[in-house]
């Protein structure tokens, strides 16, 4: 008898964590207030949704997807683009999964903004679970995950295209940052586009697989993202943004380049120009650190590519390596692999 | 009659003497074998009985008893044929049984007579020196191996002919030529063989002068088998003492040179990553000696090492510190000795090209998941880390870059150890790997802007305490190799460099 009251008390407890993480799940309804605008207009929306956290609001809001596996490239533009949308009080969606998703979502909270991630699972599963921190901050910044499926449903693959078209159509504009040929991104694009959105792309160099699917959304007719101005301004002509004075059109603005140079080679929303100008510089010449900096593109690239261009001086060359990247304008991916912070 | 002789059973990497007694009575014929022996040791007697014969020598139809003591050792192995044949040729009286004294005998039969070669003749020599024996007759192929313990008369026979003629007559079998142990053994590879990766080969020069444990990350096909092959010929040539200690685990692994000769120059062992953990620290109901007991004074290099599984990684981190493994079994309790250099290497990813984004497919979970199979302990018991990238054609058919050679490189090792030595004396280090956390701040100078890179580097990086000191110990042999009493700023930012990374996205 004993044995069996225990047993049934650690069923009640576990039984009760489970109601705890379940007791979050909020459940709204099509009719009810609060359910977002956007998915009551456009047809094979869910009708009920489940969520932790809030709901997005009504203002102007982006969706930033992309590839899983992706780039230091991809990182830095997701990550950025998140932070400033962010600071222009725009909130971003994106599907936490791997990758872009996960940057642009991370790059939102750095920037201040509200965040929502669309899953493919119950609210309560975080997936990939090396999200946890991540779904954490979105939740505890004022965000939100939100799902059409209840609490405890497995993230299997069927559901994460179908979730696709959720996170397109709670976006005024959507942003592919980097995509494969064959990829879920694209998904989202034509999901976007059979609801009447706008999509824009990051473009890439032809022959990186990573740039394969956005340059062919920008052969199609999306349009091409040059500075994140780009997409405040393509918010404007949906009429749901008005724009700062700085920006007239496409975010070529002269003085805007020049002030934030966020359109301009070297410097972008990671490393802040007063950090490039406020480093001393002790003992090495500078041409080193120049040289490195021209050299340390998105492409990742390693110490013994770079030995040329220090002359062969390992030492001097770890030197200044790790200089740039204690000054935050490069990163060391893995040892002795570089990619441009930025 | 009665006659007994010694002979040496294999106990872990040791030799213990085991007395062999033989007595003939009256009785039912047949032959009797008690004290602890396994069936090895048991299939002696038929071996023996067959070889007498077919050496013309005939064995009175009597009861005979054989005995080996003490009966609480476990006695293994083939290699008290030849002991016990011998002590039946004394019970026998066809041989003077006082010829028998002072001797250990060891070696396989073979039916036709034939004395066969077993292993752990060093440490069975050096058991014999141990319990003042004067001789030893022995298999003549191991006599070269025997020869390194020194001071005893090594009677190197063919046959149980050879042994006869000995015993009986006195006759000392045709002596060959033993080569030297001390002979400085040359490596067949060589540093200057490896052409570009200058970052990885300075890494290893680091690793070998401080024994610092060392990882490479890189492609498949990188080169980096060929640079782990290689370090054993930097590291600083083995004292008399620490040859003797390594070939005597190798003379009871069985691994020796083709001319006989026992191995004592630094150990390489690579080990397949299907290894089971057994295997690796060695095992057995009656332990005997894995992989880093192998590898001991040596290189155990892991290639391929988050393919190793879980619980044989694990097992290296109580030898990393203690450098001994204790293999508690209800035999006893057994040390093995495992002092070794860590040689890692890995791919980046499961595919091998991260973060070479055109052609590796690999998720992030899937790059975080790979690299977590290496436990955060283990990890932290590693102080250099580099990244080994696929040559260049131009390397390959080029000009070398530098002309370092292993020679050079290990003068140089030499220079950094002799500083070691100086400092640790009469403590208990012996290398900068191996200084306490709290005795970094008394043999780690530094001048005030290392202290300031270092600082940044701290706070920009986000190291942890233990990265901290993992860097200041890898800069201490940096300024040893350039014969520099402090630390300066280029030895932290070459630590800083080959540091293993706290956490990779």
């Amino acid at each position: 008898m004993r044995a069996e009251e225990q047993v049934k008390l650690t069923d009640n407890k576990e039984e009760k964590q489970m109601q705890d993480i379940h007791e979050k799940i909020r459940h709204i309804r099509e009719w009810e207030t609060g359910f977002p605008k956007r998915l009551r207009e456009l047809k094979g929306m869910p009708k009920e949704l489940y969520y932790i956290g809030t709901l997005p609001p009504e203002g102007p809001a982006v969706s930033i997807v992309g590839a899983r596996s992706c780039t230091a490239y991809g990182r830095e533009k997701a990550m950025g683009l998140g932070k400033y949308l962010a600071e222009h009080g725009v909130t971003v969606i994106s599907g936490m999964a791997d990758g872009i998703d996960g940057y642009a979502h991370e790059g939102a909270i750095q920037g201040g903004g509200k965040t929502y991630a669309v899953l493919g699972c119950g609210a309560d599963i975080c997936y990939p679970k090396r999200h946890a921190g991540l779904r954490d901050a979105i939740i505890g910044t004022g965000g939100g995950v939100l799902t059409e499926y209840p609490g405890g449903s497995e993230p299997a693959a069927w559901r994460f295209p179908a979730r696709n078209r959720i996170i397109s159509a709670l976006a005024d504009v959507v942003v592919v940052v980097e995509a494969r040929r064959r990829s879920g991104s694209l998904i989202t694009a034509d999901f976007a586009l059979e609801q009447g959105k706008t999509v824009l792309a990051f473009p890439g160099r032809m022959g990186d697989r990573l740039s394969e699917g956005t340059n062919t959304l920008i052969a199609q007719g999306a349009g091409i993202i040059s500075t994140f101005d780009s997409v405040l301004w393509e918010l404007a002509q949906c009429g749901r943004y008005i724009l700062p004075e700085k920006i007239t059109a496409c975010g070529t603005s002269s003085d805007k380049r020049k002030k934030d140079g966020s359109g301009t080679e070297r410097s972008g929303i990671e490393a802040p120009d007063s950090a490039a100008d406020g480093i001393p510089e002790i003992s090495r010449p500078e041409n080193l650190r120049d040289i490195l900096r021209d050299q340390i593109g998105y492409d990742p690239v390693s110490t013994q590519e770079l030995l040329p261009s220090a002359g062969g001086d390992l030492a001097g060359l770890q030197s200044a390596l790790l200089d740039l990247v204690l000054d935050g304008f490069v990163e060391e991916l893995t040892p002795g692999v570089y990619v441009k912070r930025g | 009659m009665f006659s007994k002789v010694y002979s040496a059973a294999i106990c872990g990497v040791d030799a213990v003497s085991v007395c062999v007694e033989a007595d003939i009575s009256y009785g039912l014929p047949g032959m009797t074998m008690v004290g602890f022996l396994t069936a090895q040791v048991r299939e002696a007697q038929d071996r023996v009985r067959t070889a007498l014969r077919n050496a013309g020598i005939t064995i009175p139809p009597r009861k005979i008893t054989v005995n080996l003591s003490p009966a609480d050792i476990r006695k293994e192995g083939s290699r008290f044929d030849l002991p016990i044949a011998a002590a039946l040729l004394a019970a026998a009286e066809i041989i003077p049984a006082e010829r028998l004294r002072d001797t250990m005998i060891a070696g396989e039969l073979s039916l036709n007579g034939a004395v066969l070669p077993v292993t752990g003749m060093l440490a069975t020599a050096l058991c014999a020196k141990k319990e003042g024996l004067s001789r030893m007759i022995l298999p003549v192929e191991n006599a070269a191996e025997a020869s390194a313990a020194g001071e005893i008369e090594l009677i190197g026979v063919h046959s149980l002919e050879d042994l006869l003629a000995y015993l009986a007559d006195g006759v000392i079998p045709e002596r060959p030529e033993t080569p030297s142990l001390h002979r400085r053994k040359e490596y067949s590879v060589d540093f200057s063989e490896i052409r570009g990766q200058e970052t990885v080969k300075r890494a290893a020069l680091i690793a070998a002068a401080g024994f610092h444990n060392f990882l490479m990350v890189g492609t498949p096909g990188a080169g980096k088998t060929m640079i782990a092959k290689r370090i054993p010929t930097i590291m600083p040539p083995l004292t008399k003492e620490e040859q003797l200690e390594v070939a005597r685990i190798h003379s009871i692994a069985g691994r020796f040179h083709t001319d006989g000769t026992v191995i004592t120059e630094r150990p390489f062992r690579s080990p397949h990553h299907t290894i089971s953990p057994q295997a690796l620290a060695g095992g057995g109901a009656h332990p005997v000696p894995g992989e880093i007991t192998l590898a001991h004074r040596g290189v155990l290099f892991l290639d391929e090492m988050p393919e190793f599984s879980r619980q044989s990684l694990e097992i290296l981190r109580q030898p990393l510190e203690d450098r001994e493994i204790v293999i508690a079994r209800t035999a006893g309790t057994f040390h093995f000795p495992a002092d070794f250099l860590l040689v890692a290497a890995m791919n980046p990813c499961p595919c091998g090209y991260y973060p070479d984004r055109n052609r590796c497919m690999c998720s992030p979970t899937a790059v975080s998941r790979y690299r977590q199979k290496i436990s955060r302990p283990l990890l932290d018991r590693i102080d250099l880390s580099t990244q080994v990238q696929r040559v260049t054609y131009d390397m390959l058919t080029g000009a070398p870059e530098s002309e370092d050679d292993s020679g050079k490189m290990r003068e140089h090792v030499i220079e950094a150890v002799k500083i070691q030595k100086e400092r640790f004396d009469g403590t208990a280090c012996t290398f900068n790997s191996e200084i306490p956390s709290s005795d970094i701040p008394k043999y780690c100078p530094m001048t005030p802007d290392a202290e300031a890179l270092l600082k940044r580097a701290y706070l920009g990086m986000e190291m942890t305490a233990r990265s901290y000191h993992r860097i200041i110990r890898v800069a201490r042999t940096c300024a040893d190799l350039d014969g520099e009493e402090m630390i300066r700023k280029k030895h932290i930012e070459e630590a800083v460099f080959y540091r293993v990374a706290e956490e990779h996205r």
